[in-house]
């Protein structure tokens, strides 16, 4: 399992530099179209491709994995373990060929009619059928523990993990038509045009639960751990458990707010989704609410006194216990990423920052906030009881999450800001926009710019930190013994949801979700459907389509 | 659920049932919306034009192509209602009127329409917000409103 912790967290080397990169190319410090052989694109491609879909899936799988083994105290199933993480590596790196190549500049939502090599779907779509092959593998457990433990729930993290990964089959189920009868033969000519609105309202049914996918393991965390680490108890069982089985029904009907801004959707089935945004944001309110309680609780236990004297009883910086900087670090981030993302959600509000530097802003502090934060912290940890090599420069390993987080606040506000004075997102500003010789130079973009460079500047300290804080463990020798796993689990302060409750029930809720997406897509995919005109396939860099070149 | 849940969880519906009524109301009341749906009769079109209406407002038909806008430079008249209709000719193009709501997708195969209005004269750039292609930080047009 140490490779599966270990190869993502070396991709993102690639990842994290092409980040900085972008921000050196929007504000224009780079005026080239290319660096150091790379494009603009093709490193904002690997950026997100590295970031948001290859690290997080590894991690997904891999928590899952160790989470199912300790609360479940059972062994993986060998064969299907070893199927998933051949199918995810060997997936990985047929997608990243083409993409280091330059065969795939098509950014990580690869929207058509703009053509990838075919080599760049066929490893993405490998990537998450080996995804799909792990999560079949912990069902049988799932139920041989249910079996001997007829009277008992689900422990609370077996719960989280397993709703984090049915949403994501359910919605990477719509990715699979788009990928594999759409773009996959329409990349190999097999066919001439393929419907665009039918592809992007396939990615987007996909595309917005996959969120919830990055985010669950870290809530899984919050609920099952942070609280012992920060020495206290669960504020409620039940309620953590109400929480996941929201997402369960909520988070995948929404894909439409991703799509206001298009023809072909009417406005009706525009705000229904909009509606089930805004409902989806209800379980992280609860969120925030509950771990707040659980770490007020441990702070009056351990001696804070008064409205807010618990805050300071908390082990901010303790070096032994990074797992509870890692958390409330990223907590804290998503107080702004969440509020900001219910502006994105809110329908016509969108009008004034869809595809600005508003949204980049916004999700840097979702997935790259909380998400990205546990995913450091929790690999780490998983990095020491499977090597059974303590954490090495152990101080320096708590200030990144706080290093962080002070470069997202920077990063985020000015590209939000730029946002609103209308700054494009995924867009080489460098070149025209912020080239003061250009026609096209917006002299009140720069400000932001500028400050956006500073924030990616900051964020890429944060990581080369934690890149020596890894690689300084990896380097180091083993103390315990390799392989143990072993998670700090907190207790319910009140009394846990007994096994009959509704909220220990999956069925009936799966029956909630599955109307709720039927209903909430019906129109819209049938609206789709009735497009009038399909599309060619296009080079990124040539107007001409590509069926034309071929002749 | 202890009481203190149940406020929260309570308090949470409500705020977000009351943002989502606000936002209905900016639709119906200021009449700021999202795109509608056009019948499919409307159909994609390949070349950009203007039209002037008999109260002296214009009617743009825009046609989004790697990597420019036609018609590329359009005088409209502020204070009037300007309305626009947008097809891409090639691949996904994004369409925004800077300093307005006017934030648009250009989808090939599907016309997208809005209708805003400029009150202060002055050179709007329209800037393309979706990747097109190697060229998509050079995608500008111009209304200029007088």
């Amino acid at each position: 399992m140490t490779i599966e912790v270990l190869l993502p967290l070396i991709l993102l080397i690639i990842g994290i530099y092409h980040g900085f990169m972008q921000a050196l190319y929007r504000a224009g410090v780079i005026q080239s179209a290319d660096f150091l052989g790379i494009g603009y694109y093709q490193g904002l491609t690997l950026h997100g491709v590295v970031n948001a879909v290859v690290l997080t899936t590894f991690f997904g799988v891999v928590f899952g994995h160790a989470i199912m083994q300790y609360y479940l105290q059972r062994p993986l199933i060998g064969w299907v373990h070893a199927l998933s993480t051949g199918l995810m590596v060997v997936g990985t790196l047929t997608a990243a060929l083409p993409m280091l190549l330059g065969a795939a500049d098509v950014l990580y939502t690869f929207y058509p009619p703009l053509r990838a090599h075919p080599a760049f779907y066929i490893g993405a779509a490998m990537l998450v059928v080996g995804s799909w092959v792990a999560f079949f593998g912990w069902l049988p457990l799932i139920n041989a523990w249910r079996k001997e433990n007829p009277d008992r729930p689900l422990p609370l993290a077996v719960l989280g993990m397993l709703v984090t990964f049915i949403i994501w089959f359910l919605c990477t189920i719509p990715l699979a038509i788009e990928v594999l009868f759409m773009l996959i033969p329409w990349s190999l000519g097999w066919v001439e045009t393929i419907n665009i609105p039918l592809a992007r309202t396939l990615f987007w049914f996909f595309g917005h639960p996959l969120v919830y996918f990055w985010l669950l393991p870290a809530y899984v965390v919050y609920y099952v751990m942070l609280p012992r680490v920060a020495g206290g108890k669960l504020y409620s069982d039940r309620a953590a458990r109400l929480a996941f089985i929201l997402f369960l029904i909520f988070s995948i009907p929404v894909g439409l707010h991703h799509q206001y801004t298009e023809p072909g959707f009417s406005r009706f089935w525009k705000a229904v989704h909009a509606l089930l945004t805004f409902a989806v944001a209800i379980p992280s309110f609860m969120t925030a609410f509950t771990v707040a309680a659980s770490l007020e609780y441990a702070g009056v236990r351990q001696g804070g006194k008064g409205l807010f004297g618990w805050m300071w009883r908390l082990p901010w910086f303790d070096a032994e216990r990074p797992l509870f900087a890692y958390s409330i670090a990223g907590l804290l981030i998503f107080i702004y990423g969440g509020l900001t993302g219910i502006v994105n959600a809110s329908y016509n509000i969108n009008q004034t920052i869809h595809n600005t530097g508003f949204i980049s802003g916004h999700f840097h502090m979702t997935v790259g906030g909380p998400v990205f934060l546990m995913i450091l912290g929790m690999s780490l940890e998983l990095i020491r009881q499977l090597t059974g090599k303590p954490i090495r420069l152990k101080g320096w390993n708590v200030a990144v999450p706080y290093l962080w987080i002070l470069g997202l606040v920077v990063f985020s506000t000015a590209m939000m800001y730029g946002g609103l004075l209308g700054q494009p997102r995924r867009t080489h500003m460098g070149l025209s926009y912020l080239d003061p010789s250009s026609p096209h130079f917006r002299a009140d973009w720069v400000p932001t710019a500028y400050l956006t460079g500073i924030g990616a500047t900051i964020l890429t300290v944060a990581f080369v930190i934690y890149l020596a804080v890894l690689f300084s463990t990896l380097f180091g020798r083993a103390e315990a013994a390799a392989g143990v796993l072993s998670f700090p689990t907190a207790e319910s302060l009140h009394p846990e949801a007994s096994e009959r409750e509704l909220v220990n029930r999956l069925r009936p809720w799966l029956v909630v979700a599955g109307i709720l997406i039927v209903v909430s897509y019906w129109v819209p995919l049938r609206q789709a459907l009735g497009t009038p005109q399909g599309a060619p396939p296009y080079q990124p860099d040539n107007p001409i389509p590509l069926t034309q070149v071929r002749k | 659920m202890d009481r203190a849940e149940k406020i929260v969880l309570g308090f949470s519906i409500g705020l977000m049932g009351a943002f989502f009524l606000a936002l209905l109301l900016a639709a119906r009341l200021a009449a700021i919306d999202v795109p509608p749906c056009l019948p499919p009769e409307i159909r994609p079109f390949s070349e950009g034009r203007v039209d002037t209406l008999p109260d002296g407002s214009r009617r743009i038909f825009y046609v989004a192509r790697m990597w420019r806008f036609e018609p590329e430079i359009v005088e409209v008249p502020a204070g009037k209602p300007t309305e626009i209709f947008l097809s891409a000719a090639d691949v996904t193009h994004g369409l925004y009127v800077s300093w307005t709501n006017t934030n648009l997708m250009a989808i090939p195969g599907a016309v997208n329409a809005y209708t805003f209005r400029i009150e202060k004269p002055g050179v709007y750039p329209i800037i393309c917000h979706e990747y097109c292609g190697s060229a998509h930080q050079n995608m500008v047009a111009y209304i200029v409103a007088k």
